[in-house]
């Protein structure tokens, strides 16, 4: 899948990665988040599910059938995973390209 | 839910605010999602920090449902055939208040009046005032009728549910309503008379017709 104009917003981004691992429900996908971000990214109720109710109208997540109303699993659909994989690749190129440009010993954050 | 709703009896209300149809999909779930965060809160100032954060976080929250509910069917609902009459129907409303714009620009720069300014003698005046949002007009009624008459939800809805659906319908009551006015305009104008000539007209707006004919002379 080629990589759209439009970056996914961080938010939507963060929850697809975190539902790369396995799917999960609500309040362990706001710990992944804040894992994965070294805490940088510390998801609420109200922003988290803005993202979710987006996500899943956008097909790119869908629900694990339910077993519990309050605590609803999530995982990626096909088209979820091939979002996801466009915009790693993407990430991926550009890091590539900034560490063959001769400035890149300049630029730490590329090298760690 | 009800022990989570009697937990947070403040926060349940507050949930409130969200539309229905997503309170009813995720209420249970964030009301469970802000246990779990307060449940793993070490002590009391950590839980003072998480209910300030959730005073922050949940209002923007309603505020972009609310607004994806206001604004959502002005664009996903609508029907595309209503969309395409909308902006053929605005396209051939413009022309009027282009001219309307140069008029007053033509006044306010040469001193023309409305009278004198060649925009408003036919035939150019029928073509900006009459023709195209006549034609305007029809576009949107027809599409509006049909919308009416064999929308997408038949099923569901009746037809006058359909006609007052205005969320939906906008697109094409908006030209109606402004090709309307136009229209209004053309016809019940004091210049009417001096293209349309009728004789009861010419006589009951008689101060008219004088400032008429001298402009004509």
């Amino acid at each position: 899948m080629k990589r759209s104009m439009n970056l996914i917003p961080q938010i939507p981004f963060s929850i697809l990665l975190a539902l790369s691992l396995k799917p999960r429900h609500g309040y362990e996908i706001m710990q992944q988040v804040a894992d994965d971000s070294l805490g940088k990214i510390k998801l609420g109720p109200g922003s988290l599910y803005t993202a979710i109710k987006q996500l899943c109208d956008d097909g790119l997540i869908e629900e694990v059938a339910p077993e519990d109303s309050r605590r609803r699993r999530y995982r990626l659909t096909s088209a979820g995973w091939a979002r996801l994989s466009a915009e790693l690749e993407y990430f991926d190129n550009t890091l590539k390209l900034a560490r063959k440009r001769p400035q890149h010993q300049q630029l730490r954050w590329v090298t760690t | 839910m009800k022990d989570l709703k009697r937990r947070f009896p403040l926060y349940s209300l507050f949930l409130g605010l969200f539309p229905k149809e997503y309170r009813i999909r995720y209420e249970d779930e964030m009301l469970q999602v802000t246990a779990d965060m307060l449940d793993a809160a070490p002590d009391a100032p950590a839980r003072a920090l998480i209910w300030l954060k959730l005073f922050v976080d949940v209002p923007a929250g309603i505020i972009a449902q609310q607004l994806n509910v206001a604004t959502g069917p002005l664009t996903q609902q609508t029907p595309r055939y209503i969309m395409l009459a909308s902006m053929l129907s605005s396209l051939l409303l413009l022309p009027f208040f282009v001219i309307l714009a140069i008029n007053t620009t033509d006044q306010l720069v040469f001193g023309h009046s409305l009278y004198n300014s060649w925009l408003w003698h036919m035939p150019q005046l029928g073509i900006w005032v009459l023709q195209l949002p006549l034609a305007a007009l029809i576009i949107a009624a027809v599409c509006y009728v049909a919308y009416v008459l064999a929308g997408p939800d038949r099923g569901k809805l009746h037809w006058w549910q359909r006609a007052t659906d205005v969320r939906r319908a906008w697109p094409v009551i908006l030209p109606i309503l402004v090709g309307c006015g136009v229209l209004f305009l053309f016809f019940f104008h004091d210049s009417v008379h001096c293209w349309t000539h009728v004789p009861t007209y010419m006589f009951t707006h008689l101060s008219s017709e004088v400032r008429c004919t001298q402009i004509s002379g």
